[in-house]
């Protein structure tokens, strides 16, 4: 049972305002289609706050701007500037633990582990991981079963490497990395095979970077492929050698990018997109999904298409697209 | 565990898992605790499912897939940084479900991500978190959809399709290869191309790009 008035307290940054009438705490967080009356629900828009004032759950965050929607409502309100943070805020604070994390220190028998290996004693190795030569794996880290690290790899505290994971040579991964489930970090690229350089490059992720299942992140023959802090992956996506990804990056599912790629801060773009090789991608730049980036991108703000074009002029061409069968009656009228 | 059961010696399965009757578990697979593999189930090498997923009677899942990993939820503060939102339910697989190599399917935020009975969905496929796919669903490999969609009944869509988040897609709807649904979808039908349209009104667009490379436009153009 959590009390709305402790949530205000704990998040008073967050929490602009609160309303409450018949029910002063909830116990779980629900969907609005799967609540039930001890649930808390959230509606950051007037469509969902309407659906959430009919459901059974009887306290309800929204955004402090839809206030007087609610005034005629006899539920409970937790009113806030950014609902969607303060909902994750309070999943982190009450509701989740990282299972995973909870497994004891110990180095799973079947491990086949390099005697210059490093490993802290506080780490967890799942079984039938590989470990290479000169590893280094600090302390609180987990490694899954399966799991296949090469040499000289670095791996910074509290970071978790899920099961069936490969990491290649050379590769530094930062504090409180995520690296889900079959993952390939620091894999060869395409480019070893059409270059007759030595293999000195690696792959680099800085901290709290998270990197999504069957994602892919090779490694360039020099110089290095960089994930900035906090940058997130989700799943199926492919970061080619040499790209370069500046901190707080969300890449969503099934998008690739090409080789020696440059992307500023707080890029972010949707699903089963492309960017073209050597491309630079300024600061707060939002892509669309399915978009084919392939030129450079100087101005921040939002964009879409194949080829990219600012947002508002992709959506106008895709409005003419749809004239065009009625063009090409006029034109016929006209030959 | 019960008798009958193929499990491979390099398979990696946490001891309050449940596995049926009559499965096949292959090589270097990994089962996470309280997860539930139904009766004769099939579950090929490197496949990796995430704590308290439930997968059905009969299901086949491929080789490399990954079921019940954390959904892509993130929260933006006032200056743009992400914060993570912790995925707290699972991935629910009903009976008779195939799911082909490399296809991944996130947890959901709350409740479960759902793919009906009898479905089908293709390799190289993401299906996010809060999804929910009907029954009989039939999806052809690469399609990535964001999360908290609805499917219903009897779909099908072809070769790397794309659909955005929150929105719903009536039963019987029907697509072409690379189609983008980009908003909900109310009529049952066949549809192609990337503005959504019914097969026959894109047909005729399609016709008018391929044949304006010969259109005499006017001089200013």
């Amino acid at each position: 049972m959590i009390l709305i008035n402790d949530i205000k307290s704990k998040f008073a940054d967050l929490v602009q305002e609160v309303s409450i009438t018949n029910k002063d705490f909830f116990e779980n967080v629900e969907p609005i289609s799967d609540a039930c009356e001890n649930s808390l629900v959230f509606a950051n828009n007037q469509k969902f706050l309407e659906q959430a004032l009919d459901c059974p759950a009887q306290v309800i965050v929204t955004n402090i701007k839809l206030k007087e929607l609610c005034a005629s409502s006899n539920k409970s309100f937790v009113f806030a500037n950014i609902p969607d943070l303060l909902v994750t805020k309070i999943l982190q604070t009450y509701f989740y633990s990282k299972k995973i994390k909870q497994q004891s220190a110990s180095i799973a028998k079947s491990a086949t582990i390099e005697e210059s290996a490093k490993i802290h004693s506080s780490s967890y190795i799942g079984e039938s991981v590989v470990i290479g030569k000169n590893v280094v794996i600090e302390e609180n880290c987990f490694v899954g079963a399966n799991t296949v690290i090469e040499d000289e790899v670095t791996i910074s505290k509290d970071t978790e490497i899920h099961s069936q994971c490969f990491i290649g040579k050379r590769t530094e991964i930062g504090e409180a990395c995520i690296l889900r489930a079959a993952c390939s970090v620091g894999s060869l690229s395409m480019l070893h095979f059409t270059s007759s350089e030595d293999d000195r490059g690696k792959v680099v992720l800085k901290n709290f970077v998270e990197v999504g299942s069957q994602t892919c992140i090779d490694r360039p023959t020099k110089s290095e492929t960089y994930i900035g802090e906090s940058s997130k992956l989700d799943n199926l996506v492919k970061i080619s050698a040499g790209s370069y990804l500046d901190s707080f990056c969300l890449i969503t599912a099934g998008v690739q990018i090409g080789h020696n790629a440059r992307c500023g801060k707080y890029f972010t773009i949707g699903g089963n997109s492309f960017i073209e090789p050597n491309t630079v991608i300024t600061d707060q730049v939002l892509c669309g999904g399915m978009t084919f980036v392939d030129k450079d991108i100087t101005e921040k703000g939002q964009y879409g298409g194949i080829p990219v074009q600012p947002m508002k002029d992709y959506l106008r061409s895709m409005v003419s697209l749809a004239q065009i069968p009625k063009l090409r009656k006029i034109l016929k009228a006209n030959a | 565990m019960s008798k009958e059961t193929l499990i491979s010696k390099f398979a990696q399965i946490h001891e309050s898992a449940q596995i049926g009757e009559g499965c096949f578990i292959g090589d270097f697979v990994s089962i996470e605790a309280g997860a539930i593999v139904g009766e004769q189930t099939r579950i090929e090498a490197f496949t990796h499912i995430y704590q308290n997923c439930e997968v059905g009677r009969n299901c086949y899942i491929g080789p490399h897939c990954v079921i019940g990993t954390d959904g892509f939820g993130y929260a933006q503060d006032h200056i743009g940084r992400s914060h993570f939102t912790p995925q707290i339910g699972i991935v629910k697989i009903e009976n008779d479900v195939k799911i082909m190599a490399h296809t991944s399917i996130d947890r959901a935020a709350f409740s479960s991500t759902t793919i009906g009975k009898s479905s089908i969905i293709g390799g190289h496929s993401h299906i996010a978190h809060n999804i929910k796919i009907g029954k009989n669903a039939t999806i052809w490999p690469g399609f990535v959809v964001a999360g908290s969609t609805k499917f219903g009944d009897n779909i099908e869509l072809g070769y790397r399709c794309n659909c955005v988040g929150h929105i719903e897609v009536a039963d019987g709807f029907k697509s072409e290869s690379m189609v983008i649904i980009n908003n909900n979808v109310k009529e049952p039908g066949h549809y192609a191309g990337k503005l959504l349209m019914k097969k026959n009104q894109w047909e005729e667009v399609a016709e008018g790009i391929r044949e304006s490379a010969k259109w005499n436009l006017p001089e200013e153009i």
